[in-house]
């Protein structure tokens, strides 16, 4: 290598610091971009929902043919679908991290079993939910009910919960693990008191982050959770009867789904205001979803570090 | 009389001398000490071809240091890494011989792998200590092993921060997060950590090299300290520190020991040509 002159150093020094001002002004445009089609998208959908947000709107049932019905049947079920997916989902993906990251053999299995997640988490999600249809609705009978949408749902986010996971216990430092091992720990004691702990706010935003995308999923419970909204009354425990809100073999629309039906078949005569409205409000849910997530995820990461 | 005290004379000249691997198999039993650990021809290969250790034999006493030297890549971490069967957390790593602790193979199917490294603790290069409070870095594993009653874990913190000269630093803070401390806190932390599980053994694997000169030089003071009650053995790149610290030394060399014996004697006059090199520079 050549030794510059002092002239030549500081001509080299002044070419690096304006490449990198280059580099930087187009990296910032490009995000510049990103975020206002991005932020213009949400302002609009709140901005034309929010005006026929009322409580009365929030609450009521919806109609079938007349003006100003409501989608509260629809805001219940989808937190109910959101909840019994999320208690299936949540055991069934931690123990599949756990022993993906810590357990499994590296041979083709394994490979095999990754690649397996990998492609399921691409997997279209009306591709889950007409398969759902068949063997859930149709094959084992249980008809348009909320616990076929809940496992059609498991399926459509079993694998991404899985890799979230598995993400936030591969970013654990390896010596970590060596430490408890070293002192005599278990494979399984190291793991749930000093892996899982460490990796807890990457995995409790990442389960958050899931439920946002539970929670506006349509495709895959239009065929399995169905398009009607019966009457529910909240109050009614009886778990057979058809009008409880709790009985999970009754068919339940969601708010995503209430949206693809009012604008697809619907006959009322306000569905733009009906769809402008649940969209909004499904906006604000899954904004809402999102800063939790980044808040919880903060107070856990203080509250586990910095004790 | 007489006889006992050339007999000590005798046992000292074996002490004081260095060996190829051969001539320590014929005298190891001469040398004096308290054998707490020893492998016998320890093979060790990865993916079943290739071979990182070669016929291993070391014996480590009580009461003493030794240092583990060699070129990057020789094998003298992995085989720190077999003395307390850690290589079992590495797929595809294969070491069958019998490694002895107290008489004992260790390396057997019987033999409770983690009931070991409670005996034989371990220190690592990069200070690891738990996304856990100062006080629950120490009493963590032991209340994992049954330890329950408060005031006898109380003592125990006390007493294993003290023995790894940080008491006097953090005993005001004692449930701030062990992330708030310096490297070489972290570090002594790590070693109070090991002390708690009151091990016979304690393996170092380059504990300082993370570290800025004045908290490497109080882990060494440390190490010379814990000598008084442990066996320690402990990896080093680099051969200043090994003279400071230890009593034996042991040289690796492409998975193999070409040397072994008393440190003073090993760098003021090595006995084969690898060590000679190796200690002038020609290569590290």
């Amino acid at each position: 290598m050549k030794t510059l002159t002092h002239e030549e150093h500081l001509a080299q020094i002044k070419k690096n610091k304006k490449s990198d001002k280059v580099a930087t002004t187009i990296l910032s445009i490009i995000v510049a971009f990103i975020s206002l089609v991005l932020v213009s998208v949400i302002v609009y959908i709140v901005a034309r929902g929010l005006p026929y947000l009322s409580w009365d709107f929030i609450t009521k049932n919806p109609e079938s043919f007349k003006a100003g019905g409501g989608i509260g049947p629809q805001i219940f079920n989808s937190f109910y679908l959101l909840f019994l997916t999320m208690l299936i989902s949540i055991p069934l993906s931690l123990g599949g991290a756990i022993y993906l990251t810590q357990y499994a053999p590296q041979n083709a299995l394994t490979g095999f079993v990754k690649l397996a997640i990998e492609t399921l988490s691409s997997l279209p999600s009306i591709v889950v939910g007409l398969f759902g249809y068949l063997f859930f609705v149709i094959k084992f009978g249980w008809g348009f009910s909320i616990l076929s949408g809940s496992i059609a749902l498991t399926m459509f986010n079993l694998p991404i919960m899985v890799r979230v996971i598995q993400q936030s216990l591969e970013a654990v430092p390896a010596y970590q693990r060596d430490a408890g091992l070293a002192l005599g720990l278990t494979r399984w004691e190291t793991t749930i008191h000093i892996l899982i702990p460490e990796a807890l706010a990457g995995i409790i935003t990442g389960i958050i982050l899931c439920a946002g995308r539970v929670f506006g999923e349509a495709a895959a419970l239009i065929y399995t959770s169905g398009q009607s909204a019966p009457e529910i009354d909240l109050l009614n425990f009886n778990l057979t009867d058809p009008s409880s809100a709790w009985n999970i073999m009754r068919p339940a629309e969601t708010l995503a789904v209430h949206i693809w039906k009012v604008n697809s078949e619907g006959v009322i005569p306000d569905v733009d205001i009906v769809s402008a409205g649940t969209a909004a409000f499904l906006m604000i849910c899954v904004l809402l979803f999102n800063v939790a997530a980044r808040a919880v995820g903060a107070s856990i990461q203080k509250k586990v570090t910095a004790k | 009389m007489n006889d006992q005290t050339t007999q000590t004379q005798q046992d000292n000249a074996y002490a004081l001398d260095s060996y190829t691997q051969d001539e320590f198999l014929a005298v190891q039993d001469k040398i004096p000490g308290d054998v707490v650990m020893r492998t016998d021809k320890l093979n060790l290969f990865y993916n079943k071809t290739k071979q990182a250790l070669k016929n291993v034999s070391l014996d480590f006493r009580k009461n003493e240091v030794s240092a583990l030297i060699g070129p990057s890549g020789c094998g003298k971490s992995t085989y720190l890494r077999c003395l307390n069967l850690m290589n079992r957390e590495i797929p595809n790593c294969i070491f069958t011989e019998p490694i002895y602790y107290k008489g004992e193979d260790i390396n057997s199917r019987e033999a409770d792998v983690y009931e070991v490294r409670k005996h034989i603790g371990m220190v690592f290069q990069q200070p690891n200590p738990f996304a856990k409070s100062i006080y629950d870095n120490i009493a963590f594993a032991p209340k994992k092993h049954g330890l329950k009653d408060k005031q006898a874990l109380d003592e125990l913190v006390e007493s294993s921060l003290r023995g790894a000269a940080l008491w006097d630093e953090v005993k005001d803070i004692l449930h701030k997060s062990a992330f708030e401390l310096s490297g070489g806190q972290q570090q002594r932390l790590c070693i109070a950590r090991t002390i708690a599980m009151k091990p016979d053994v304690i393996l170092m694997d380059e504990p300082a090299s993370a570290l800025d000169p004045i908290s490497t030089l109080k882990i060494e003071e440390l190490m010379r300290e814990l000598a008084k009650d442990y066996c320690i053995i402990s990896v080093t790149h680099n051969m200043e520190q090994a003279k400071r610290i230890s009593e034996y030394t042991a040289f690796f060399y492409f998975g193999e020991v070409i040397e072994y014996g008393n440190t003073m004697k090993m760098f003021e006059n090595p006995k084969t040509e690898l060590l000679q090199e190796y200690l002038s520079g020609h290569f590290s």
